[in-house]
């Protein structure tokens, strides 16, 4: 895509200011901010460049070209920023006034993963990741017996530590992602009424991602996922609006491409392939495994929407059709060539027919408004038929299950109807009522209804004050449940079909006694019941509480300040069971989990000389914290149940400040100082390595001699304390 | 009494409450309308500093100009009484006085097309939020679409303050780095689709950046195919990959079946179970948002 932006930029430049060229009536306006910026780092982590890395050297902050031709209304526009960084982004419009305009935006949109990640395998080739053949042959000649012989589960705990040994020695691999994304765009109105505009989307995506993999219960893996996408979309429509009345159709055109069609990696354990009888193996058939990676697709969408004014009311519709398709060569039920399974059918062919309709109307009527909607969204599955007496899982075993392709679709019917009245003094009263009608195929539920209300109240009377309170309250019950196999035992409800009872309570006040301050105070309390759910989610709450300030000091000095505090907890109860599901309440356990984040802001501005010289700050943290408590009754399987200490609990601790001074007319020098210190507590994310393959000393040593093996990426983000300081130049011209 | 009858009773008298509205019906009050215009010249003689600020303005260029031949005095009616009155501010139309639903209406009068067709009838509408509380003629911040703030994320944010919360947790979308705003996922004039997404769903406005995901898949999950949200909470999380809770406790929150699925992974699994560590289920679940593999049932391949 960048090879295709400069060139069209440069010609799309070239073109516009040629013609012109020394014509005195365009207004020419250049910008550039330069900065250098100097780097210390305390502790690393690839969080601290998550999406963009922090600037070190020479770079330019921003730039900007202008061209205005005052007579005839045209401009033009060039900016770009962060240049030179892996996060740049750059911009080009071409704008005739009221006639047409053409734009070009170029950008790049990282995401580092980690900077720590390490691996056994080596990629020979993209998304093929391998393990040299003598390494192979050498740890199956550690264990190469059956795995029904005395001497395999000595012998698996040798492989096991010759895999450990390997991972000491592992190289780094890189784990990140590009996205290079580009549109161009052009809009041309041919008179006030009539405009059409076509956009055109592409982006590729480069990188590695970690990506799970497994061979078997006791031998999962961690390998990078390598990431060759294409992404294009073309829009194309058009409008007419005149008077109240508008019409519109687009044509939308998405397509995406993937490089690769499945990524093959090495099982260290094994070079040549056998087979087990029983699925619970530990992982030692194949000598590789295989994984069918996204497929390219196709999206088609047809739409048309019009609204009219009809006196004080106004009447909407849209309709859109759209059409979802991908074509696969299927592979192989296993990459094992131990293993015989003829696939039924060599190819598949995916297609699912979205059909999307709106109505709605409006009226205003004195001191009342009127809101009725109508909304269908129905999505058909017409996926080519798939079944098979059989399918092979983790490459491993050929288990005579049938599996069948099941054609899941749904439609949803939404209507609203939404009411309004002025009652005096700018305080507004509405009540809404929705009706929500779910239907599906190849689901628990069939069918649920979800019943809402929702009233608010809004005031403006006052110019220094507005009042905002809304509460909601909806009610989902569904026909019938199918509960099958385990669930019929162990009657758990899923959480997006159970019944729900859900209440929602929001209150926001935005007062601004005099000019210079303004304060916003925002509430929220949301509680989901599932009634009739014996075990699954139980229920699920939110608080929220915000206050944001902001006072300007003087004609250059202001400050803010912003608070948030939020919990969120969610309460879940389940029953453990062995190979049949278990009646014994002893076996139940629950887990009630909370985060609280808090978040606190601070910004300070000012100018210390008028005009001269200015100082500014910006101060944030924010904090969440989590538990997880579980609980299981003594008695059953789990007996007892340790809780989770600390849950995903991290700390983000920014301080920026910098002072500016102006040089001359146009041209302004700036130092700064910027720092930010981040940590993780977390049982799992600390705990994150390549190696679980060791066996570790553990509260319960004879389950953690057994404990399965796997070898991860190490894909970590841990703390990191960056500071920075840089010194910038900007001129305008 | 049962639910369905209550919820019939609440309907009726909701209804009711429309038709007794609805016969109390008042005329529109609408803003004052003067009899002739002044010119903008007249405008800019007391009111230099706006007009000038206006001509760097699309509201002060050619592509107004094609629309309205009044300047100013479009969206501010005939000013000549105005003017006469020497600066009577009851004859000219002022913003500041008006309802929400009156100030609006103005700017509808070239706008209500493109992006802002539904936004008679959307929850900013008839929450009486209106035009001018986000966007400023004459002295807006931001580089485009003339918004009050800066950036459009502050401008949300003044009465979505959770969100501004949530944008800060460690697992979030790259919106506070300036790469994905709130409009590439919302239109705040109104939609068709809750929570004013500007797509289908909230699924095809998720899979315009993760295409990938979108199949058709041979294999498919269908809450993930139905909802993104299901599992994920777009405005930032404390967990990894956006989900709405710590794997696997949120896969259980649905997965009670023999063996594993049902198996409580507490403290002590962090070390000894390929259930709990890592990537939790996706360890070994790897393509939870469909396959093509036909052994990728159980999304294991």
């Amino acid at each position: 895509m960048r090879k295709l932006f400069v060139p069209a930029l440069l010609v799309a430049m070239a073109l516009p200011v040629l013609a012109d060229e020394g014509d005195d009536n365009v207004q020419t306006d250049v910008s550039v901010a330069t900065a250098v910026g100097t780097v210390s780092v305390d502790k690393d982590s690839s969080k601290a460049e998550e999406y963009g890395e922090v600037p070190e050297g020479f770079y330019i902050k921003k730039f900007g070209v202008g061209f205005d031709w005052k007579d005839s209304g045209r401009h033009m526009n060039l900016w770009g920023k962060n240049v030179r960084l892996n996060n740049a982004q750059y911009g080009f419009a071409y704008e005739q006034e009221g006639k047409y305009k053409l734009t070009i935006d170029y950008g790049k949109v990282p995401h580092l993963f980690s900077k720590d990640a390490v691996s056994i395998w080596t990629e020979t080739a993209p998304g093929v990741w391998r393990i040299p053949d003598s390494i192979q042959t050498a740890i199956q000649g550690l264990n190469d017996v059956p795995n029904t012989d005395p001497t395999y589960q000595a012998g698996l705990l040798k492989q096991r530590l010759f895999v450990a040994n390997m991972i000491k020695d592992a190289d780094q691999v890189s784990l990140s992602l590009m996205r290079d994304r580009g549109k161009v765009g052009f809009t041309y109105s041919m008179n006030t009424a009539w405009k059409y505009g076509f956009e055109y989307f592409q982006e590729k995506r480069d990188g590695r991602r970690p990506f799970g993999t497994a061979f078997g219960f006791s031998w999962a893996t961690e390998l990078p996922e390598e990431i060759d996408y294409t992404t294009q979309r073309l829009h194309a429509g058009l409008e007419y609006s005149k008077s109240g009345t508008t019409f519109a159709a687009a044509y939308d055109v998405s397509l995406f491409r993937n490089g690769l069609d499945s990524m093959t990696w090495d099982n260290p354990l094994r070079i040549t392939d056998r087979t087990y009888s029983a699925a619970y193996s530990n992982g030692d058939g194949t000598s590789q495994g295989r994984v069918a990676l996204p497929p390219d697709n196709n999206g088609h969408t047809l739409s048309f929407a019009a609204a009219k004014n009809i006196g004080q009311s106004r009447l909407t519709g849209s309709f859109a059709y759209t059409l979802w398709t991908d074509d696969v060569k299927l592979l192989p039920f296993t990459i094992n060539t131990a293993i015989t399974a003829d696939l039924p059918q060599s190819s598949w062919k995916g297609k699912m027919q979205n059909l999307s309709a709106n109505l709605g109307y409006t009226a205003h009527f004195g001191n009342g408004n009127f809101t009725a909607r109508y909304r269908l969204y129905d999505r058909k599955n017409k996926g080519d038929h798939f079944e098979s007496e059989h399918y092979v899982r983790f490459d491993q075993v050929l288990e005579d299950v049938p599996i069948e392709f099941e054609p899941w679709a749904y439609k949803n019917q939404n209507f609203d109807l939404d009411f309004g009245y002025n009652l005096g003094a700018s305080l507004n009263w509405h009540a809404v009522y929705s009706f929500n009608s779910m239907d599906r195929e190849h689901r628990d539920v069939k069918k649920a209804n979800t019943h809402s209300f929702k009233t608010s109240i809004d005031s403006r009377g006052l110019d220094w004050a507005t009042f905002r309170l809304s509460y909601q309250y909806s009610q989902r019950r569904f026909d019938e449940y199918d509960l099958e196999g385990t669930y019929a035992v162990v009657q758990l409800l899923r959480y997006d079909e159970a019944n729900l009872n859900q209440n929602l309570l929001k209150a926001n006040v935005e007062l601004a006694p005099g000019d210079k301050t303004t304060i916003g105070l925002t509430i929220g309390y949301g509680k989901d019941e599932y009634p009739d759910s014996k075990f699954g989610l139980q229920e699920g709450k939110t608080f929220d509480v915000g206050v944001d300030l902001s006072y300007d000091i003087a004609e250059r000095s202001s400050l803010g300040l912003y608070f948030d505090h939020n919990q969120l907890n969610a309460f879940q109860r389940s029953r453990q069971s062995g190979s049949t599901p278990s009646t014994d309440p002893n076996a139940d356990w629950t887990a009630d989990m909370t985060d609280t984040i808090d978040t606190v802001g601070f910004n300070f501005n000012t100018d210390l000389k008028k005009d001269r010289v200015g100082w500014n700050i910006d101060l944030s943290y924010a904090q969440a914290d989590g538990d997880g408590d579980l609980f299981s009754p003594p008695g059953g399987t789990p007996d007892i149940a340790r809780s989770l200490p600390n849950v995903d609990e991290t700390k983000l601790i920014s301080a920026k400040t910098g002072l500016n001074f102006k040089l001359f007319k146009g041209a302004k020098m700036g130092v700064g100082y910027w720092f930010q210190k981040y940590e993780i507590d977390d049982y799992i994310e600390n705990e994150l390595r390549a190696d679980y393959v060791t066996p570790v000393p553990g509260p319960n040593p004879p389950f953690a001699l057994t404990s399965p093996g796997m070898i991860a990426l190490n894909a970590a983000m841990p703390d990191y304390t960056y500071h920075v300081a840089w010194v910038s130049l900007s001129y305008l011209w | 009494m049962t639910h369905t009858k209550r919820l019939i009773q609440l309907v009726i008298l909701l209804g009711a409450s429309l038709l007794v509205v609805v016969a109390l019906r008042a005329a529109q009050s609408g803003p004052p309308e003067g009899t002739a215009y002044a010119g903008a010249d007249a405008c800019a003689t007391c009111h230099e500093e706006k007009a000038m600020a206006l001509k760097e303005t699309p509201h002060g260029q050619k592509g107004f100009d094609m629309r309205s031949e009044h300047g100013c005095e479009t969206c501010h009616g005939a000013g000549t009484a105005h003017v006469d009155g020497e600066g009577d501010t009851s004859k000219i139309v002022q913003f500041g006085t008006m309802s929400t639903t009156e100030a609006s209406a103005v700017c509808l009068q070239c706008h209500e097309n493109g992006p802002q067709t539904n936004w008679v009838g959307s929850v900013h509408e008839s929450r009486d939020v209106g035009c001018i509380d986000c966007h400023s003629i004459h002295s807006a911040k931001s580089q485009n679409s003339q918004l009050k703030t800066a950036k459009i994320e502050d401008t949300c944010n003044r009465c979505h303050s959770a969100i501004k919360g949530q944008l800060m947790r460690t697992s979030h979308h790259p919106i506070r780095e300036g790469l994905v705003t709130c409009d590439d996922c919302h239109n705040p004039h109104g939609s068709n689709t809750p929570k004013l997404i500007s797509a289908e769903t909230v699924n095809d406005k998720c899979y315009e950046c993760h295409t990938e995901k979108r199949g058709p898949y041979l294999w498919d999950h269908p809450p993930v195919r139905e909802n993104c949200l299901s599992c994920h909470t777009p405005h930032g999380s404390n967990h990894p990959k956006l989900t709405v809770a710590k794997r696997p406790w949120l896969c259980q929150r649905c997965h009670a079946d023999t063996r594993h699925p049902g198996t409580l992974y507490d403290a002590q699994g962090v070390d000894t179970s390929d259930r709990v560590f890592d990537r939790s289920c996706s360890n070994c679940h790897l393509t939870l948002h469909g396959s093509n593999h036909p052994s990728g049932k159980t999304f294991l391949r």
